[in-house]
């Protein structure tokens, strides 16, 4: 799991172009939106997008979008329960 | 001391809509009142189903001269011209007059084209190119400022003829649908599931949608009948690139801005046509705009459920369908409404209805958060 | 009354050293080092916004950045007082190769709603409104080559009808790593001071070939 929070947070950085930013200035349970890394509605929709090509897990629109987003740790928790949904299929 | 110039009205002696609703005005208008939708489902690899409004393959634009080397677009852009013109009740030299285009994407479905020339990828060479076909040397305008162009091409062309510099001008907006746009509003997630359905509480986003508009406008009317364009006035939310101000101040102020230039109280507003591109943000904003400028109890509708969303043509040709709704005094029907899904209760028109309609508002919204409000008038 | 050019800014190629631009202001004429990230730290901006945009508006707003540098626009003028007209021939090409490479591979489709929002011509305009809060009137022409008379007499126009107080006008065009950019800052004045720019073509074209 820390492993693909790390790895998360190297691809928010890249595919978001947040620069300045390093891995370890992301706090795994900081709000992404909003005050924490300030990130935005295109934002969300690039996350989406990054799930669906590095992780080949898709994220129905932004209500669901809400939740998985909410931090670097939310995230993980979704890609590894995908995951583990798709190791068993 | 504040001098203004006085302006001479600017009044529309013709026009041509060609749209996957039909390409002449009197088939689109009777479709439009007939609450007849162009938009199709279509299936997609990538992207699944999409709905648009798209011509037929099949579709022929036939120019008087030999238009083969266009593209799609650009013969629109000249069969839609031609039309206008063939409609005027006096000739005009087509190499002679001020050519003011809007489009937002011109030729963007040749981009991976190695045959195509890429000069034509440029929009003001495109604009050119066409207007080579009516040996017409005279700089094209091109205006491409989103979905408010075709707005905006019609402000820029009465600037023209109000300051004297022409007597007559032709605006034509055209975009066409491509992949490349589908699926730049497909990763948006803001291409509806089914065909749009502006101002509707279900409603879940665009239906894109291609087709040309062409006026013809002038200061010397023709004759009684021809609707007058009493203002048209931008502004800019400068908020967010691809969503609309939440409390659409921008659009009310160019609304507001409108009434005062048109010289008139908005409790004269008869009609509104609205942008109303059915994504949950736009409505909701239009309809905050609308009550900011006290317009929110004349009757408003969107054409979007019938054509799609036209990009760069919308200002265009939804102001010419407007045009003929004032003249004809019927409002048109906002396709697709059931039940009010904006958090201020608007009029929306769900039959077309005759009503005595001397000024209509159209108002537009773009990506980069420009937007524009244009007043019309009957002239008696 | 006059409408006077108050302010501008020039970025082009420089031709002399590789990966340079050439900016020359009202204030000062410099090369600097092209890379994004130099520029960025140069031009002395805290605005990280700036790293998610495309080429073209990063020269936008550098380019507005050096226009604009010590003074607030809005101590001046009102935001809807404030318009700005643009222009430029690519429109945003160079930006829409980049968000046709997300959709090519029909296996790997991933289109790119970062990329596709810049994909409009106009794009480089909001980016500079949103920035400076600029409200009022706005457009963006495209043609082959800068339309200095458009410029001139669709902005004073502008001013005429009393539509703007103030404008930023210019021409930003970007196209195979090429920055062509030319901002003004337009504003009123009754004063008869001769030192004045006026805003006529001929200055506007004079300031494009320095």
């Amino acid at each position: 799991m820390n492993q693909l929070i790390t790895e998360l947070k190297k691809e928010i950085i890249l595919q978001l172009n947040l620069q300045g930013v390093t891995p370890e200035e992301i706090e795994d349970n900081a709000p992404l939106f909003g005050d924490g890394l300030g990130l935005d509605s295109i934002d969300v929709l690039e996350l989406i997008v990054l799930l669906r090509k590095k992780y080949g897990i898709k994220v129905n629109g932004a209500e669901e979008g809400k939740s998985v987003f909410y931090s670097v740790q939310s995230m993980a928790e979704f890609v590894y329960a995908n995951q583990q949904q798709q190791q068993q299929q | 001391m504040v001098s203004h110039n006085m302006k001479s009205p600017v009044y529309i002696l013709s026009d041509s809509v060609i749209t996957p609703l039909g390409q002449t005005i009197a088939e689109n208008m009777d479709k439009l009142y007939s609450k007849v939708s162009a938009v199709q489902a279509e299936s997609h690899e990538q992207m699944g189903t999409l709905y648009r409004s798209k011509f037929a393959d099949t579709s022929t634009f036939p120019t008087k001269n030999n238009s083969d080397s266009f593209t799609k677009i650009e013969r629109l852009f000249i069969f839609s011209i031609e039309q206008a013109v063939s409609k005027l009740s006096f000739p005009i030299d087509l190499s002679q007059v001020l050519l003011v285009f809007a489009s937002t994407k011109g030729n963007i479905e040749y981009l991976t084209d190695p045959d195509f020339d890429h000069n034509r990828l440029r929009i003001g060479f495109m604009a050119n190119h066409i207007a080579a076909y009516f040996n017409n040397t005279i700089p094209s305008i091109v205006v491409s400022n989103a979905c408010i162009s075709g707005s905006q091409a019609i402000q820029y062309a009465c600037q023209a003829l109000q300051n004297k510099k022409n007597t007559h001008v032709v605006v034509t907006g055209a975009d066409c649908i491509s992949e490349f746009v589908s699926s730049g509003f497909h990763s948006f997630q803001a291409l509806s599931p089914f065909a749009c359905t502006p101002f509707d509480k279900k409603r879940a986003g665009v239906s894109l949608g291609e087709g040309c508009g062409t006026l013809i406008l002038s200061t010397i009317p023709v004759s009684e009948t021809n609707i007058e364009i009493c203002s048209v006035v931008s502004s800019n939310d400068a908020n967010h690139l691809s969503g609309p101000s939440r409390t659409g101040e921008g659009l009310a102020s160019a609304i507001a801005g409108a009434i005062k230039e048109a010289g008139i109280q908005s409790s004269e507003i008869d009609v509104i046509s609205a942008h109303g591109t059915a994504t949950l943000y736009n409505d909701e904003m239009e309809a905050l705009a609308f009550q900011t400028t006290g317009v929110s109890a004349a009757p408003v509708y969107s054409v979007k459920g019938n054509i799609g969303h036209t990009l760069g043509a919308a200002g265009i040709i939804e102001t010419i369908y407007l045009a003929h709704s004032i003249q004809q005094d019927k409002l048109i029907p906002s396709i697709g409404f059931s039940e009010s899904g904006t958090s201020i209760g608007l009029n929306i028109v769900t039959q077309a209805t005759t009503k005595k309609i001397k000024i209509g508002l159209k108002t537009a919204s773009g990506f980069g958060g420009g937007n524009t409000a244009l007043i019309l008038k009957k002239q008696k | 009354m006059k409408y006077i050019i108050t302010r501008f800014c020039r970025i082009s190629l420089d031709l002399t050293l590789p990966n340079s631009v050439r900016i020359q202001t009202h204030a000062l004429d410099e090369i600097q080092n092209s890379d994004f990230f130099a520029l960025y730290k140069h031009a002395e901006i805290d605005y990280p916004k700036y790293f998610k945009m495309d080429s073209i508006s990063k020269y936008g707003i550098i380019a507005a950045e050096y226009l604009l540098k010590g003074i607030d626009l809005k101590e001046k003028y009102s935001e809807t007082d404030m318009g700005i007209v643009l222009s430029n021939a690519s429109g945003s090409l160079d930006t829409d190769a980049e968000f046709q490479k997300t959709i090519n591979n029909k296996v790997s489709f991933f289109p790119s709603p970062a990329i596709f929002v810049y994909t409009l011509s106009n794009i480089v305009m909001g980016e500079i409104c949103i920035k400076y809060k600029i409200k009022g009137e706005n457009m963006f022409f495209l043609s082959e080559s800068v339309q200095f008379e458009l410029l001139q007499s669709f902005v004073s126009d502008l001013f005429e009808k009393e539509s703007i107080q103030t404008a930023v006008v210019g021409w930003v065009e970007y196209s195979l790593g090429k920055p062509d950019v030319l901002l003004l800052l337009v504003e009123k004045t009754d004063l008869k001071d001769t030192s004045e720019i006026e805003f006529t073509s001929h200055h506007i074209e004079s300031l494009y070939l320095l």
